[in-house]
């Protein structure tokens, strides 16, 4: 378990902390948490005391447990038994919109406590705890290519009063007028939650559909993005519920929302000699390449119920139906914003982001290790676009 | 006029002919669903191993019987659907 000094300099410069959330996203992309009171919390991390559950809480739909795994019981665990919750403390922040609360994203170890953890690798301890693996995942491809990863994360939600409003709204994309509507303190108590909680945000706006916004963030190191998109989704849905707003991260109703994953690829080592692997033009479009490779893959974490693939139905500024990619195109599943920067669109609110965020680094690595050529074509922007739409429909 | 379809220009795949994605190298759908996403990532040994062994076949059963949940509750665009997963997400 982690030092706890971050956690007593955490509370020196916020002494009105009175609870603590120890909590972690399990497999259907709900946040889960066990709410301490200060003294009970800062007892258990001076005594390095791990707080334990019940492993099914990884795999839970609601409160049923759906399956059985069949792996035979021993030194490595499983979902069933007993669970611990590993607080990482440099995720410490407070809970934006409750006075009061600071929260702890913790990693899911499923070791029985019994086992002899000095003989235990990361990926056994943690096998079933996707943070874990994103952690993991992104410490091997920088240690194998040198690569850094940033991350931002842009959300759509739809957000409705639940008192009818006396006059009519007219919603425009980016209109300031939508925006003064109703939802300007609203999204202002949003965004200055997040930044006091240390969260930075880009901007926000009106978005594309009828009572539709939404926040982009700034990014970050990919473990501290997912974080950060986690606080960001539940301050929306808690804050929006405090001003008497019915809030709707649903793929298609009432808007079709979804969430967009930036990624850019930076040499996070100039000294480090395999950072000389980094060359730039190949491991950009390696590394696009093997995501395009495993993309139905990253299909089935990114949009993982039936529902979510409304987003894939031509013309919506969706995914489109096709497997490409485009620079500046918004049509596409994968769009190029840069050299080595791309915006990811086959996710929404209900990914499982660590994991998500785990199998497209893991993807780009596998490409750039294997040297996957990138045979898809640039679907670019351009004047002749319009010359051969013309000519397509004349 | 017939204009040969220049090397760079935005396309949305979904607007032009089978022929002319052909000529962008574009040739397949993307998953249809996520019993057809699913499959890939069973078949996914590189990922598999990438995200951990067990993990990802535990992670599966639990996105196909939430799945099955889903289609109890009501079909895809019934009301109660809409409300039960927007509870959720």
């Amino acid at each position: 378990m982690s030092d706890s000094v971050p956690f007593e300099a955490f509370l020196t410069k916020h002494p009105q902390i009175r609870f603590v959330h120890l909590q972690w996203l399990d497999y259907t992309s709900t946040v889960r948490a066990r709410v301490f009171p200060l003294r009970q919390v800062r007892e258990m991390l001076v005594a390095r005391q791990a707080h334990r559950l019940g492993g099914l809480n990884m795999t839970l739909i609601d409160d049923s447990a759906p399956l059985t795994v069949n792996n035979p019981s021993g030194p490595v665990g499983e979902p069933v038994g007993q669970a611990r919750l590993i607080p990482d403390l440099e995720s410490i922040r407070l809970c934006p919109g409750v006075e009061g609360h600071a929260s702890i994203f913790c990693d899911f170890s499923t070791v029985s406590v019994d086992a002899n953890e000095a003989q235990l690798t990361p990926a056994d301890t943690f096998a079933f705890c996707p943070r874990s693996t994103l952690h993991c995942v992104t410490e091997h491809a920088h240690n194998e290519t040198g690569l850094g990863f940033l991350v931002g994360f842009e959300i759509e939600f739809a957000c409705v009063p639940q008192q009818t409003l006396a006059t009519a709204v007219v919603h425009q994309t980016s209109g300031l007028r939508t925006l003064e509507a109703y939802m300007m303190p609203v999204l202002c108590d949003i965004s200055e939650g997040l930044e006091k909680s240390g969260i930075s945000i880009q901007h926000f706006h009106a978005e594309g559909s009828a009572n539709q916004y939404e926040i982009a963030m700034a990014p970050l190191p990919p473990l501290q993005a997912a974080d950060a998109f986690i606080t960001t989704r539940e301050a929306i849905r808690r804050i929006c519920h405090t001003h008497a707003m019915d809030v709707s991260f649903h793929p298609w109703h009432p808007a079709q929302n979804g969430v967009h994953l930036n990624l850019s690829l930076y040499n996070a080592s100039m000294d480090n000699a395999q950072s000389l692997r980094f060359t730039g033009h190949d491991t950009e479009e390696n590394f696009l390449a093997g995501i395009l490779h495993h993309l139905n893959s990253l299909f089935a974490i990114g949009f993982p119920y039936t529902d979510c693939y409304h987003r894939t139905r031509p013309g919506r500024r969706g995914t489109g139906s096709f497997k490409a990619w485009g620079t500046q195109n918004r049509e596409l599943p994968v769009r190029k914003k840069g050299s080595g920067f791309w915006e990811f669109k086959f996710l929404d609110a209900s990914t499982q982001t660590y994991l998500f965020l785990a199998a497209l680094i893991a993807a780009g690595h596998d490409g750039i290790q294997r040297c996957t050529p990138l045979s898809l074509a640039d679907c670019k922007g351009g004047l002749l676009f319009i010359l051969f739409i013309f000519q397509h429909h004349a | 006029m017939k204009l040969t379809p220049p090397l760079h220009y935005q396309v949305d795949p979904n607007m032009v002919s089978e022929d002319e994605r052909q000529v962008r190298g574009i040739t397949e759908r993307l998953p249809s669903g996520p019993e057809e996403a699913n499959h890939a990532l069973r078949g996914d040994k590189v990922l598999q191993s990438a995200l951990g062994e067990k993990l990802v076949p535990t992670f599966m059963t639990v996105l196909e019987e939430y799945n099955r949940r889903l289609d109890n509750v009501g079909p895809l665009d019934s009301k109660e659907r809409r409300d039960w997963l927007t509870a959720r997400m």
